[in-house]
């Protein structure tokens, strides 16, 4: 008795966005270990002049921009989010409803580690400049601004491949394109945006873009939610 | 604590214009084992999906407990469907997937879990993707029975183990189910290893419902008689008759239908023998092209 | 298991009453409860319940609430008397007509039947 009442406890939505994260937090972690690495031994070789790169060697802070990576790599796992977990949740009792709760907890959860762990990137470099002696630039820059950023585009793009996964397990292949080139247009938009912010800009226009990240974000998850509520689920998936 | 299923003009196409189900009616009391039968295409699968909320009818109503089950957070998670080598993430291990169930089903019996994953030898470590089709089936099964939930369906959902492994599944679900009493909807086309399991009998033909009947009513239902020809065919005025056969002077017919004691006895005076039709049979007969509609209004 | 033509709980309760006139369960002796009997021979409980209530019925068993079902003291005096008056209709009269059609007289039957009865004796 006293073992059913400490599983209810726990909301289904909180059950979803526990057993996502605990299947999927080992995944997040080695792929930031090897990203980190990876990243930094290729700037340092292209510092040191082993691999011949100009632009990047003149242009000193790289940490910045390296995010493209962990976004396509979320954007991968929520491809992999309907495709891999719906029917197991589901067919376990639990409401579309709470599996696409569950869901964007879980999208958070990843979109707040990615960021931390982004940031923990900014004393490594700097530990790495140090080390190599001080002729490059070494100031931190708005850590508030890079933050929320990234934060807003790691989402977007969890929940971009979310939609993509949902819209190829919900429809046959043709509709499933087109909600596809969906998700794929709300994110190539959230990336002009970025790119505007890169050219400088007042506060204002900050506030500015960061809202429009926001919507965007939130365009996509609620269309996405509003496919999953309909979903039979399904054996296999017919592309 | 049982709970009621009724259904009401079920109907669902697919593909905008095919009947999966076609205006199903029925109701079933709580706390019984029920027979689902129908042979392949009958609508099976898409009836007992409906009722676990896997997928919506296109028309008509479903009522568990009185509510409709279609995200319905209270209903949803009493309603426990399993099917043959069912909805298993590929990647995921055993243990993660007990754990998974363990966490979702409120009235889920973890040593109970584990004895049964032991009984049928499932490594807990072992991924999905890597068990035989039958230790798949054999841990669907592990769900549903350590599930407890107060509906349990199981969908064929043994087909892929060994016989040594059915039977032991048989006798747990009993077993069980005398323990906790619940509702259970087994549905098979190998009638006649499970059919003393059944308390009442649901006949699916085309998307059609074709009878709801008590197990043992049903089976007195059935009879086959042999004999002279003449004989059998006077024997078998005013009775439904499901099949013939005939071999020289000799014929044999399977009825349907209460015989009566007046008629037993003028069988044996006519040198007639009468002989009981299994459940499988029955629903071979009821099923075959043609036949099931006549039939319909049994029930 | 049951594939006789009569419905599983009737051949339940049949199988009951053989163990009555056997003797193998006595007056006063419990039943196994339905659940026992539905585990031992896989059916439903609800057809193995049948069972019981077609001899309570009868007044073969009784029910001691709480604790189970009993034989009844007069049980096994009833079978055999019912028995015994379907005797001859059942068993003989069938003989009779069997061996009136290949032929067999009467008084080859009897004497059979003195044969067996004889061999009995010593």
């Amino acid at each position: 008795m006293s073992a059913n009442m400490a599983k209810g406890k726990r909301s289904p939505v909180m059950k979803v966005a526990f057993h996502l994260w605990s299947a999927y937090r080992h995944v997040l972690v080695w792929f930031w270990v090897i990203f980190t690495v990876i990243y930094f031994g290729i700037n340092e070789m292209i510092m040191r002049g082993i691999i011949p790169d100009e632009s990047i060697r003149n242009s000193g802070r790289e940490w910045d921009g390296a995010t493209i990576s962990p976004r396509i790599f979320l954007l991968v796992l929520g491809i992999l989010l309907t495709i891999g977990s719906f029917n197991s949740f589901v067919s376990n009792g639990i409401t579309r409803r709470s599996f696409g709760r569950g869901g964007l907890l879980f999208a958070g959860l990843l979109s707040i580690s990615c960021t931390v762990l982004h940031l923990l990137g900014y004393p490594i470099e700097m530990l790495i400049i140090e080390i190599s002696g001080a002729e490059r630039s070494m100031q931190y820059p708005n850590l508030a601004i890079v933050a929320i950023t990234n934060l807003l585009m790691y989402f977007g793009y969890f929940c971009g491949g979310w939609l993509i996964g949902t819209g190829f397990y919900r429809f046959h292949w043709f509709k499933g394109l087109l909600v596809c080139l969906l998700a794929v247009a709300f994110l190539i938009g959230m990336e002009t945006m970025t790119a505007t912010e890169l050219t400088g800009s007042t506060a204002a226009d900050q506030g500015i873009i960061l809202f429009v990240l926001a919507l965007a974000s939130f365009l996509i998850v609620w269309i996405n939610d509003g496919f999953l509520r309909k979903i039979a689920v399904k054996r296999k998936i017919t592309l | 604590m049982t709970i009621t299923i009724e259904v009401s003009r079920l109907g669902l196409l697919y593909d905008k214009s095919a009947k999966a189900l076609d205006d199903v009616t029925f109701r079933l009391e709580g706390g019984k084992i029920y027979g689902l039968l129908g042979r392949n295409g009958s609508g099976k699968t898409s009836l007992l999906s409906i009722l676990a909320s896997f997928q919506q009818q296109t028309s008509g109503e479903v009522r568990i407990d009185g509510e409709a089950p279609y995200e319905n957070e209270r209903i949803v998670n009493q309603v426990c469907f399993i099917q043959e080598n069912g909805y298993l993430s590929e990647s995921f291990k055993v243990r993660d997937v007990i754990k998974l169930a363990s966490d979702c089903w409120p009235n889920w019996d973890a040593d109970y879990a584990d004895r049964l994953l032991n009984q049928f030898e499932l490594p807990a470590k072992k991924q999905i993707m890597a068990l035989s089709r039958g230790m798949k089936s054999a841990l669907g099964v592990t769900i549903g029975l350590a599930s407890r939930a107060p509906i349990t369906i199981f969908d064929e959902a043994y087909l892929g183990m060994d016989a040594p492994s059915r039977y032991y599944f048989y006798e747990e679900l009993l077993k069980d189910y005398m323990e906790h009493p619940r509702t259970i909807i087994l549905s098979t086309h190998l009638i006649e290893e499970v059919s003393d399991l059944f308390e009442e009998v649901l006949i699916l033909d085309k998307g059609k419902l074709v009878l709801q009947e008590e197990a043992d009513k049903l089976r007195s239902r059935g009879s086959a008689i042999i004999g002279p020809a003449d004989a059998v065919d006077q024997f078998a005025e005013g009775l439904t008759i499901l099949s013939e056969q005939k071999l020289g002077g000799t014929k044999s017919i399977t009825v349907f239908g209460e015989l009566g004691a007046e008629r037993e006895k003028r069988a044996t005076a006519d040198g007639l023998t009468i002989g009981p039709v299994s459940l499988q049979d029955l629903f071979v007969h009821l099923t075959r092209k043609g036949i099931g509609s006549d039939e319909r209004k049994h029930g | 298991m049951f594939d006789d033509r009569s419905p599983i709980y009737q051949q339940i309760a049949d199988g009951i009453k053989n163990d009555i006139v056997s003797g193998v369960l006595g007056e006063e002796e419990q039943v196994m409860s339905t659940n026992q009997y539905a585990a031992f021979y896989r059916i439903n409980p609800a057809t193995a319940a049948k069972g019981f209530q077609l001899l309570t019925d009868e007044g073969i068993l009784y029910k001691k609430r709480g604790i189970g079902m009993f034989v009844s003291p007069q049980a096994k005096g009833m079978l055999l008397e019912q028995r015994r008056a379907r005797f001859f209709e059942e068993v003989v009269d069938k003989m009779a007509a069997e061996a009136k059609v290949i032929g067999i007289p009467v008084m080859d039957i009897v004497k059979r039947l003195e044969q067996l009865n004889g061999g009995e004796e010593q």
